[in-house]
């Protein structure tokens, strides 16, 4: 009896993200491209899954798929995906119809379940999952500042964050301010007493600036502990009431939403948002490492370099505090060098935010240093997944083997490098069966059947009839 | 650069452009040689002998010097508001007072139909392509068509057959056909002569100055045949391009991020999608802007209204050159305006050009 | 794939889409009244070809009736249909000669001044601008009247008026053709920068042109249509032209309409079945569509 290993069920376990049997097909002039086949993982929060494999192979299709931004051409025709026991695919089959035109096969959508589709995915997106794209220069928009760019996220889904943070400088005393900066100078930073000190006053938000004025990279604590002592701000009545408003009702009230923004009055209550916003801004962007903040802020995409504008990208994507972070080949479009620093600041607010990661790659050496847990796609199917160390000390599926030999070794010389040989299979009229069938040296006859997931150890799955029984 | 540097730059611009419009009117006032240059003013109705006209002009025009200097007599009468003669039926005198008395109407009629077009192009581009494919992209998309195709003259004849014979529309009498205001309204004004209204020549403007709103309103109904004819040939190709302009944008990667970061779709086409968009419209805009002044003299033939166009109409039948070369120069000059406007927003829009 | 399966390719995609196809259908039916006027009128029951037949005894403008006059007739007694029918060979000729000739001198400008850049680009590219700062319309005024206000002289003065669009759209894509690399293979095996031109940089620029030549050709007859409305060869003795007639034909609209209509109908649905073509034609030539 092939025992097929019972994925747990998506709505009642831990895991923050959960995919079952996903398959994604687009419709296509030369017919049904079957780009994501029967995929299952799952992610816990606070860990980082790769998804690795050729170009082509649907990886990124996957996660755009989590996103729900897959292009209008392409469908779910099955499978859940589950976010935080929310099921974000719930009856998604309604939304779209195949009809046959002729010969050929057309698309046709129900506007309808698409709005209601749409709806739920956009509070999910940038708030709960944010995701950062491959090629920079294009996933920008040329036309707006750096600084708005990434203050957008801010003032759409952190609105009252930024409303409390005026406040609580216009509401925490001066003296409070100078007792705190004093304490800091005599004690330092990191004293237990002093934050103490600081979360006694009880305006947490004010500890929130504090903290990213100390964790800043580009100034020196003198100069820090000026900016502390320069934190308390007074606004004006009208803005404290607008102000107050915000941070009670979590958002700015829908009667004030064009008035907040008159170019005259803007000033006083949507500008101090936008303000805030910015500051906000360059917190983030100096915990992502950008060079000389004040000036980015202002300037446009193509004045920036390749790395300044992935690190821009992932302020945006850290900006709203998200549980899990999709990182499409976030390092593929950048040399080496600033491959290198991206990835080590990736890992660094991986430690210090605590985010899950799904991290999209074709490069298994990026995704050694930087995964938890891999999970290896080829031609749409999810072949193997493992723990990092496990896939690499004992890979099972018969393509991981081979691409792990296709690695030149670091510490012997070899005559040559292993090869797959043959090419990926069209993705329109795939092999029947395992879609490595045709390529694999253990291949037989029943391999032309669909292999089941078996579980060859905990946590490691392969897709293969090699171990079957 | 900034925005300024930018501007200033373009501004400079300006002056070479000016200077090839008046190497170009000057070359066509001179082509086929002096003889036909003079038998263009020689009038030989004058009690003055052809031999002494000839005399006359050869000496008011230098042509019995080398071509350069012409040029730069030519130049510097230009430069001094003096830009010939000219001998129409609705006018005779300076190509400068022509202009002042035809601008004024023309300036009204151009932006009338301009700000309609932008007001109701611009949105109804953005939703065509928005909503792909629906009812209201497919009706656009036939009305913008057939406004692009349809010759603007024979539209506005259209209009006119439609609204002034009752035969054919009920619509009989709702507009008026022709020329600019009623005249057993205008008469016995002392603010209105011939045809021009005082001080402004612009009649919409002065009626309002002598508070006479019925003439006003009559004057506003007269503009608005010719307004709608003119507009509708320029919504047409403001659509089209508006359209597959944001339909473009909407396929670029930064429209993906910003649909990423959780902004719900009416603020992705608002905030980041139709600023985009625009870009290729503006490039645009010089040739449409081309087509509305050509559309100007057209519109202003048929439904008689004063203005430049018209006149330069009547010069071309009454052979008067210099008339023709006014409006040349008149039509130069608007369109290195509205050219230099564009590039200007341009510039504002899209920061990657100010380099 | 070879040059004839890519014509194939074309022709194949411009016929899957219904309002191309129609466009493709209109415009050769265009020609074909055209080459018919030439050498057989009387098929189409066009009795002279060339010039309009007045009849005097009967001048006013007379409405349709089956089967003498299904256009009616226009002042002074010339039927439409014939008038109409003649005139269509007339414009198109002169339109196309326009087009071709604007092209022709554009494209030659255009690939020039790429190539050589340089002095040599700017010299002609500021005097393509300067030709730009004038609007098409006035400006063929100017020009057409300076030359003389006959239809032969209108058609050069256009051609003066249109070539700097092309002279600008040739050098933009010869310039990005410059730059491919087959360029630089040619000059690496040491064909000759004349030769260059001609094999290489001009082929690849003809394909976009003339999709712009066929979305031109549509605003061209309207605008040589234009220009003889207001004013240009109305001198002419009974000269089938659609602009002529409709502008004859003014005095008389209110209370006979047909004598405006027809003309203008023929001159909208050419324009029409060329916007149909070019945008079909442009369609079908990006390279999305042909996979």
């Amino acid at each position: 009896m092939i025992q097929e290993t019972e994925l747990s069920a998506p709505a009642k376990d831990e895991n923050l993200l959960s995919v079952r049997d996903l398959r994604i097909s687009f419709v296509t002039r030369s017919g049904i491209v079957q780009a994501v086949n029967d995929v299952s993982f799952d992610i816990k929060p606070g860990e980082t899954l790769g998804l690795v494999g050729e170009t082509g192979c649907g990886k990124t299709q996957t996660a755009m798929a989590v996103m729900r931004l897959t292009s209008e051409t392409g469908i779910v025709e099955k499978g859940e995906i589950w976010f935080k026991g929310m099921n974000l695919t719930e009856n998604v089959a309604k939304e779209f119809k195949l009809v046959h035109k002729g010969k050929r096969l057309v698309l046709k959508r129900d506007p309808r379940e698409m709005r209601r589709l749409e709806n739920q995915m956009v509070k999910i997106r940038g708030k709960h999952i944010s995701m950062v794209f491959q090629e920079p220069m294009i996933s920008l928009n040329p036309v707006k500042s750096v600084g708005k760019q990434v203050s957008e996220v801010l003032l759409i889904h952190d609105i009252p964050r930024l409303a409390e943070r005026i406040l609580s400088r216009h509401d925490v005393p001066q003296e409070k301010i100078d007792e705190i900066a004093a304490a800091l100078l005599g004690r330092g930073s990191s004293d237990d007493r002093v934050r103490e000190l600081v979360r006694s006053y009880g305006f947490p938000r004010l500890e929130e600036q504090i903290a990213s004025i100390l964790s800043r990279r580009d100034l020196s604590y003198a100069k820090k502990i000026q900016r502390i002592k320069e934190l308390k701000g007074k606004v004006g009545r009208s803005s404290v009431l607008f102000l107050r408003r915000v941070s009670e009702l979590g958002k700015v009230p829908s009667t004030l939403r064009v008035i907040d923004r008159l170019p005259l009055v803007r000033r006083n209550f949507y500008g101090l948002l936008e303000k805030e916003a910015m500051n906000v801004s360059a917190e983030l962007l100096s915990m992502v490492g950008m060079p000389n903040i004040s000036a980015v802020l202002k300037q446009y995409p193509h004045e920036l370099s390749g790395g300044m504008r992935q690190r821009a990208m992932i302020a945006m994507a850290i900006a709203a505090n998200p549980e899990l972070i999709i990182a499409d080949e976030p390092t593929s479009a950048l040399d080496v060098t600033i491959q290198a620093q991206i990835l080590q600041l990736l890992g660094e607010l991986k430690r210090n935010l605590n985010t899950a990661v799904l991290f999209i790659s074709h490069d298994l050496g990026v995704v050694a240093e930087t995964c938890d847990k891999v999970g290896v796609i080829y031609a749409g199917n999810l072949v193997e997944i493992a723990q990092i160390e496990d896939l690499f000390a004992d890979p099972r599926h018969p393509y991981t083997k081979g691409l792990l030999s296709a690695i030149p070794p670091f510490d012997r010389k070899v005559s040559s490098l292993g090869l797959i040989p043959g090419s990926v299979p069209s993705l329109t009229n795939p092999p029947p069966g395992c879609r490595f069938n045709t390529r694999c040296p253990f291949a037989t006859e029943r391999c032309k059947q669909v292999p089941p997931q078996i579980q060859v150890k905990p946590g490691h799955i392969v897709r293969c009839w090699l171990y079957a029984e | 650069m900034t925005l300024r540097y930018y501007v200033v730059r373009r501004l400079l611009l300006v002056v070479p452009t000016i200077i090839g419009l008046t190497l170009i009117v000057f070359i066509l006032t001179h082509v086929g040689g002096d003889q036909r240059f003079l038998g263009e003013y020689i009038n030989i109705h004058s009690p003055i002998s052809v031999a002494v006209q000839e005399q006359q002009l050869t000496q008011r025009f230098h042509l019995d010097q080398p071509v350069i200097v012409q040029y730069f007599y030519w130049l510097s009468a230009f430069f001094h508001g003096d830009w010939g003669y000219t001998q129409t039926p609705i006018y005779s005198g300076p190509v400068s007072g022509a202009i002042s008395l035809f601008l004024p109407n023309t300036i009204v009629l151009a932006t009338l139909s301009s700000v309609l077009t932008v007001v109701i192009g611009i949105p109804l581009g953005v939703w065509s392509a928005v909503k792909k494919n629906s009812l209201v992209d497919h009706a656009t998309r036939v009305f913008s068509f057939v406004g692009y195709s349809l010759p603007v003259y024979w539209l506005g004849l259209l209009l006119i057959i439609a609204f002034a014979s009752p035969a054919i529309c009920p619509c009989f009498n709702l507009f008026p056909v022709s020329g600019a205001v009623n005249i057993s309204l205008t008469n016995g004004l002392s603010w209105y002569q011939g045809g021009i209204s005082y001080p402004t020549h612009v009649l919409l403007i002065d009626s309002l100055i002598y508070g006479r709103f019925d003439i006003f309103a009559d004057a506003l109904m007269h503009e608005v045949l010719p307004v709608l004819t003119l507009t509708f040939s320029i919504l047409a190709s403001v659509i089209r391009v508006m359209r597959s302009s944001m339909q473009d944008t909407l396929n670029q990667e930064y429209i993906r991020t910003a649909r990423a970061k959780g902004l719900p779709e009416r603020a992705v086409v608002n905030q980041h999608a139709r600023r985009n968009a625009l870009i290729p419209v503006l490039t645009l805009m010089g040739y449409t802007i081309a087509g509305l002044l050509g559309g100007v003299v057209l519109i202003e033939s048929i439904f008689n209204l004063p203005g430049i166009g018209y006149w330069t109409t009547q010069a071309l039948l009454s052979g008067d050159i210099g008339g023709i070369m006014g409006g040349t120069v008149i039509f130069g000059l608007a369109f290195i305006f509205s050219n230099l406007v564009v590039d200007i927003l341009y510039g504002y829009i899209d920061p990657r050009i100010r380099y | 794939m070879a040059r004839l399966d890519q014509y194939k390719l074309t022709l194949r995609l411009l016929f899957e889409d219904v309002s191309s196809a129609a466009g493709l259908i209109i415009v050769v039916g265009y020609v074909a009244v055209a080459v018919i006027d030439a050498v057989y009128p009387q098929l189409i029951g066009v009795m002279s070809a060339n010039v309009e037949i007045p009849n005097f005894s009967n001048p006013v403008p007379q409405p349709p009736s089956w089967p003498l006059h299904p256009f009616g007739t226009t002042f002074p007694g010339v039927d439409l249909y014939q008038a109409v029918m003649a005139a269509i060979r007339i414009d198109l000729w002169y339109s196309f000669l326009i087009v071709v000739g604007g092209a022709l001198v554009g494209i030659l400008v255009g690939v020039v001044a790429a190539y050589m850049s340089g002095a040599v680009d700017e010299v002609l590219m500021r005097i393509t601008d300067i030709f730009l700062s004038i609007p098409y319309l006035p400006f063929a005024i100017a020009v057409g009247f300076v030359l003389g206000r006959g239809l032969d002289e209108l058609s050069l003065a256009l051609i003066v008026v249109w070539w700097p669009l092309y002279a600008r759209y040739a050098r933009g894509q010869a310039l990005s053709v410059k730059e491919n690399a087959y360029v630089e293979a040619a000059k690496a095996s040491g064909v000759g920068g004349w030769g260059i031109m001609t094999k290489h940089i001009i082929p690849n620029v003809l394909t976009p042109i003339f999709v712009q030549i066929s979305l031109d050709l549509g605003t061209v007859v309207q605008t040589f249509a234009a220009l003889t409305f207001i004013g240009f060869a109305s001198s002419g003795p009974f000269l089938p032209e659609l602009g002529t007639l409709i502008s004859n034909g003014f005095p008389y609209a209110i209370s006979a309409p047909w004598v405006v209509i027809f003309p203008g109908v023929a001159i909208l649905i050419f324009a029409v079945g060329m916007n149909l073509l070019g945008d079909g034609l442009r369609d079908a030539l990006d390279p999305r569509n042909r996979t």
